[in-house]
């Protein structure tokens, strides 16, 4: 049953206590200010339509009244009757046309707020550093991006907005009821508090319900999910009887869930007909003495228990109008939060631009370690209880005092095992993190006196596994640039110009995510060529381990030599080839340069590499013997 | 006929669905007198019979009462009933799902099925519940209130009905055209949040491209087109309810305006007149809910049609229609194999033929598309209609019968995939009875149980959803002592240490030849340095099984497995010598 704490803590996540609801909804409200005028006309509209919905009722009293139990003549009485109906379809017409307004400026404006607080959320979402993307899943940022923000809609759509049409349309009638009698309209408000309890009540028992709905459909679906991505293992266990009696729990809890809501439901509506009912008879109990006594007229008396039926919309929906609140409240906190966290790499008062730089890489004594993630059940989310990212973290040192010089235009290769903090050097270079200690120089510039953007600008990075994007593959090379003048030139040099004579669209085929079309190879040349279109003077390169077929291999090979030259690069080597080639080697080992040097000079040293090579060699020509 | 299929679901539950419809009727029958009874009180009011009007109040919030009664029958029994016949089709459904073989989930996918599996099966409970309610409540209403009408005047009733055909059209159109805008809607958010997700997760490109501007173009332009979505939804939105509310306006001004003349003309009473706007009120709902209903009933039929077509989809590995006993030697032979997988452009195996002794031990290498994994699936049978033969023990692989064969087999994929249980129940996946002395033999083996420590629960940790709380290495170790726990006769592993160090993995090889000797062992790896020892590799190329035989012999035959073993030596070198200096 602990299984799937995602889920518990979903549910918790739901019901997180909102503290400052009034601060909250004053920065909310924020987001309205460019609206101003459009929130102005639409409460007027609302008024307008609250105050034309009371009509119908009124206008039979008049009827009733005026035309039909009055004692004018038979045809003044009709003259009068036409009147009234000529009226009522009047306010009828009006009454939609206004309503109609009202509704899709409400939500026409609701929909651009949302826009700008998505494209709000968004951006700054791009803006942050590598930690929070370490740190928080991609699908919960999703979730702030999409549904918590619905969330925040429906808040001022159906929240907000609607409520002022319940209080008005609410206090309408019984301003017109008190205006009418007031004996009759104090008995009919006594119906008031029992239809609100009675709607509070029948709903904080349907939200309930409805909150083990959503969790138990979760769990429905993350069971079905795991089950049939994973079918293969199911049924070569002959585990189907087994799990499927696990389903069925699920989809037992499931249902039960959803009975609770028919029984909420189903005891809801019948009880509201009842309790409108009663007030009806209390009104006709008391009313048929005030009408025999001439108190009242007979038109009064029947537009009293129209009026009486139309209590019921507006008390329930303000009874589920505080549901929604609370939600939206949940919501935009936790968007707030996101929106609140500064990245923590961040631009110095005055950056170094975006110039072109010669390609000079300094590293100086770097100490860096990633932020430690914890094995504690998956769930290393911070946002849930802290604000900010600053506070001391324990950290598992990658790299530790690794200094080392690159000349412009040197081609560096870098050897080391796993973990010896290789993938480290590049994600502090592109300044994906800042160093701990010491410090990373390019062109002799500390990489945080830099313009980031600029910086990255300079730095062309092909990691290992590439990564499409869904659109074309122009698209996809030229990353959305127009500028891209030598595209053309770099899909021929690393010989992706075969690949794409052979797909049906040419270039602008258009690529699935993740690139399935194409193999691992041939998604390795598009990265290439997005760099080399890129032309960037410093190019970090972490060559892919995967193996391909011999043909492949041999192309990328020849590839990587175009991508190379005349550039300062650093490559991450796995292949010999690599390692042969370049200028100079560095020896990484425990987050240290272990040794470094040219191919020749290395061997001289007789340290680790001459080893290695030593041992490359011997296992060699035992191949050959 | 499709409907055919929820037949066994409504007989089953005949009782509780007959239970509602009665109650439809009776409860329906008694609250539509209330509005005559109203007219009483008011005609009494009128002829000033202050008693006779007071019984007819009383009477009235009696005769409400006890209708209401049978209102929550109706919806207690007749949804309720809707909401087990949803959980009976879902279970018949998953347990179909289960039946289906892999090669329906590469042409389906995970997403949509799981669609069917709550939004189409809830449109169709849709049907039976509120479907068939409304429509019988609707039906009911209408019939007794036009009978109750026509009873007081013909007249008036045809006049008060002219709009309310309108009503119940329209409101069907609008239900259609909603529906269909907010597929639209339901479709771009799907497009803004697919861009998002792209983004975040291939957020180091963007950055190393500092493309954050350009993304945030890409973002807006569909977050844009979401909200233009959104608002074409809503205005269909805002001309339907006040379109409604005028409709229903306009059927109880022109009841007031003929019913007033009639009244002053003195051939119906004023109550007669009130009862009607009562009724013309009450009316207005049931005609509502049938422009609702008629929509409800197409959706329902179409989520129908595409449940169906799962259904009717046929399991490709059924038992053999005379099943062999597998002798459980271990010995493998395979002839001729070729396979592809639909729509693939090239085949993934092509003729690879090659024998396993029993208890042998065999590697098999080569590149990322190699066949690898295919070769895999095929000897666990996990797909039929490959060419040429499999023959375990001398049996054809589709004749062993299936409890046979899968309790003879341990198989453990790539990523060991794991399912959100605890480490014991993951392990004991494929042998329920699993003894605690055995967990801790497998834990040994499997080289778990020097990781024990770290979990808070011991064996009862739960790894979460796929195993998310575990590292690869775990994962795949997990996968191990899961695919030993029922003691294969044909172990299948892999790429299973791909995660695992490669100190951790040699163990783990040797402690699994001395514990499972009488195995036979198939083992898929990248890692050619700890397949050494094995009696038997398989280098396989673009599909075929190139090279074939011990390490040695291979290494001298200078050929692809040669090439790949040096490549990987650079690396490892280095690791063992940095180690020791």
């Amino acid at each position: 049953m602990t299984a799937y704490n995602d889920i518990f803590e979903q549910e918790h996540e739901d019901q997180k206590a909102t503290g400052s609801d009034a601060h909250l909804l004053r920065r909310l409200m924020g987001y309205l200010r460019p609206y101003m005028p459009q929130v102005v006309v639409i409460l007027l509209l609302l008024v307008i339509v609250s105050a034309l919905g009371i009509a119908g009722p009124w206008l039979v009293k008049l009827t009733i009244d005026r035309a039909l139990t009055s004692d004018a003549s038979n045809a003044e009485r009709l003259t009068m009757l036409l009147r009234i109906t000529g009226i009522y379809i009047g306010v009828l017409v009006v009454t939609a046309g206004v309503h109609y307004a009202q509704i899709m400026m409400l939500q026409t404006t609701g929909q651009r707020v949302m826009f700008d607080l998505r494209r709000q959320l968004f951006r700054h979402l791009l803006r942050q550093d590598m930690t929070l993307f370490d740190r928080q899943p991609v699908g919960r940022l999703m979730t702030r991006l999409t549904s918590d923000i619905d969330a925040l809609n429906e808040l001022f759509t159906s929240g907000v907005v609607t409520v002022a049409m319940d209080v008005f349309t609410l206090v309408f009638i019984m301003g017109a009821m008190v205006w009418m009698d007031w004996r009759l309209a104090l008995l009919s408000f006594s119906i008031i508090p029992c239809l609100f309890l009675l709607s509070m009540v029948f709903r904080s028992r349907v939200r309930r319900a409805f909150r083990k709905i959503r969790v138990r459909v979760a769990r429905i679906n993350s069971f079905l999910q795991e089950h049939l991505a994973g079918i293969s293992v199911v049924q070569s266990f002959g585990q189907e009887p087994r799990r499927l009696r696990r389903f069925d729990q699920l989809n037992e809890d499931h249902t039960n869930a959803h009975l609770e809501t028919v029984a909420a439901f189903s005891v809801f509506f019948p009880a509201v007909e009842v309790l409108s009912t009663a007030a009806v008879t209390l009104l006709l109990w008391k009313g048929a003495g005030l009408v025999a006594s001439e108190a009242i007229t007979l038109g009064t008396l029947v537009a009293f228990v129209q009026y009486a039926q139309r209590f019921y919309r507006p008390i329930s929906d303000l009874a589920e109008k505080v549901n929604i609140l609370q939600g939206a409240m949940a919501a935009s906190e936790r968007i707030f939060e996101l929106l609140d966290r500064q990245p923590n790499i961040r631009t110095v008062a005055e950056p170094k631009g975006s110039d072109r730089v010669r390609g000079e890489v300094v590293f100086d004594n770097v100490r860096f370690g990633y932020e430690a993630t914890s094995n504690d059940g998956g769930n290393n989310d911070s946002m849930a209880n802290n604000g900010s990212d600053d506070e001391p973290r324990e950290r598992k040192i990658v790299l530790d005092g690794l200094s080392f010089r690159v000349e412009a235009g040197e081609r560096i290769a870098i050897v080391g095992s796993t973990g010896a903090g290789k993938t480290t050097v590049i994600s502090l270079m592109t300044r994906f993190y800042d160093v701990q200690e010491g410090r990373i120089l390019v062109d002799g510039v500390d990489v945080r006196e830099w313009e980031p953007r600029g910086l990255r600008h300079n730095i062309g990075v092909v990691l290992q596994d590439p990564r499409l994007f869904s659109g074309t593959l122009r698209e996809n090379l030229t990353l959305w640039r127009d500028n891209v003048d030598k595209l053309d030139d770099a899909i021929e040099r690393v010989g992706l110009d075969s690949v794409i004579a052979g797909l049906p669209d040419g270039i602008d085929e258009v690529m699935r995510e993740g690139g399935s079309r194409l193999s691992t190879g041939e998604r390795q040349l598009v990265a290439f060529a997005r760099a080399l279109a890129h032309d960037p003077p410093i190019l970090v390169l972490d060559e892919a381990t995967a193996s391909v077929d011999s043909e492949t291999e041999a192309r990328i090979q020849a590839a990587i030599e175009e991508l190379l030259r005349g550039r300062t690069s650093i490559t991450i080597a796995h292949r010999l080839s690599t390692v042969r080639n370049a200028d100079r080697i560095l020896v990484l080992h425990k987050g240290r340069l272990h040794e470094q040097g040219t191919h020749r000079e290395l061997m001289d040293h007789d340290g680790l590499y001459r080893r290695l090579v030593d041992m490359q060699l011997k296992s060699a020509s035992v191949d050959a013997s | 006929m499709r409907i055919s299929r929820l037949l066994p679901y409504l007989r089953q539950h005949r009782g509780a669905l007959l239970i509602g419809l009665v109650s439809i009727v009776v409860g329906d029958a008694l609250l539509l007198t209330a509005p005559y009874l109203l007219k009483q009180a008011i005609d009494a009011l009128g002829d000033n019979q202050l008693d006779a009007a007071r019984r007819a109040a009383l009477l009235m919030l009696a005769v409400t009462a006890v209708g209401g009664l049978f209102k929550f029958i109706m919806r207690r029994w007749m949804i309720g009933a809707s909401r087990h016949i949803e959980r009976d089709l879902r279970h018949d459904f998953t347990e179909h799902l289960f039946k289906l073989s892999p090669r329906y989930y590469d042409q389906h996918k995970v997403g949509d099925l799981m669609a069917l599996a709550t939004n189409d099966l809830n449109a169709i409970r849709m049907i039976l519940g509120p479907g068939i309610m409304y429509m019988a409540n609707t039906t009911i209403t209408l019939s007794v209130a036009i009978a109750l009408m026509a009873s007081m005047s013909i007249k008036l009733t045809l006049l008060a009905f002219i709009p309310l055909p309108l009503l119940a059209l329209s409101v069907q159109q609008a239900t259609k055209l909603t529906y269909r805008r907010f597929s639209l809607v339901q479709s771009q958010f799907a497009a803004v949040t697919s861009t998002a997700q792209e983004a975040l997760t291939g957020i180091r490109v963007v950055k190393s491209y500092a493309q954050e501007d350009g993304m945030g173009d890409r973002f807006d332009e569909q977050s844009h087109d979401y909200m233009k979505k959104n608002i074409s939804f809503f205005r269909v939105q805002a001309t339907m309810f006040p379109m409604m509310s005028m409709l229903a306006g306009i059927a109880a001004s022109s009841c007031l305006f003929f019913g007033g003349r009639m009244v002053i003309n003195g051939s119906i009473t004023v109550g007669t007149l009130v009862a009607f706007l009562a009724y013309v009120g009450q009316l207005t709902w049931p005609v509502i809910a049938l422009g609702w209903t008629i929509n409800i009933w197409q959706r329902g039929l179409a989520s129908l049609d595409r449940i169906d077509k799962v259904f009717e989809a046929e399991p490709e590995i059924v038992e053999h229609e005379n099943p062999q006993p597998w002798l459980r030697k271990g010995a493998v032979t395979v002839r001729d194999l070729s396979f592809s997988y639909p729509d693939a452009p090239t085949p993934s195996l092509q003729e690879v033929g090659f024998d396993l002794p029993a208890g042998s031990w065999t590697a098999v290498v080569g590149p990322t598309g190699s066949g690898k994994t295919t070769l895999i699936r095929l000897l666990s049978r996990q797909y039929d209609g490959y060419g040429g033969t499999i023959e375990f023990d001398g049996t054809d692989l589709r004749q062993i019968a299936l409890t046979d064969l899968r309790r003879g087999l341990g198989y453990a994929p790539q990523d060991g995939y794991l399912f959100s249980d605890t480490l014991r129940e993951n392990i004991a996946f494929g042998a329920p009875d699993l003894d605690e002395a055995r967990l801790e033999k497998l834990a040994e083996v499997s080289r778990l149980a020097r990781d024990r420590a770290r979990f808070p629960e011991g064996w009862d940790t739960p790894v979460g959803e796929r195993g998310v709380t575990l590292s690869g290495g775990q994962k795949q170790r997990v996968g191990i002592a899961r695919a030993l726990a029922h003691d294969p006769t044909l172990l299948l592993l892999d790429d299973v240490f791909s995660s695992v160090d490669t100190e951790t993995e040699a163990e783990l090889l040797s402690q699994l030849r001395q514990a499972w000797s009488g195995s036979t062992v198939v083992l898929v790896t990248h890692r050619l340095l700890a397949v050494q020892e094995a009696d038997q590799i398989l280098v396989m190329d673009g599909g075929r099984l190139v090279e074939q035989g011990r390490h040695a012999d291979l290494v001298q035959q200078g050929g692809l497995y040669a090439r790949l073993f040096r490549q990987q030596l650079t690396e490892a070198e280095i690791h063992a010598l940095g180690d020791s200096s």
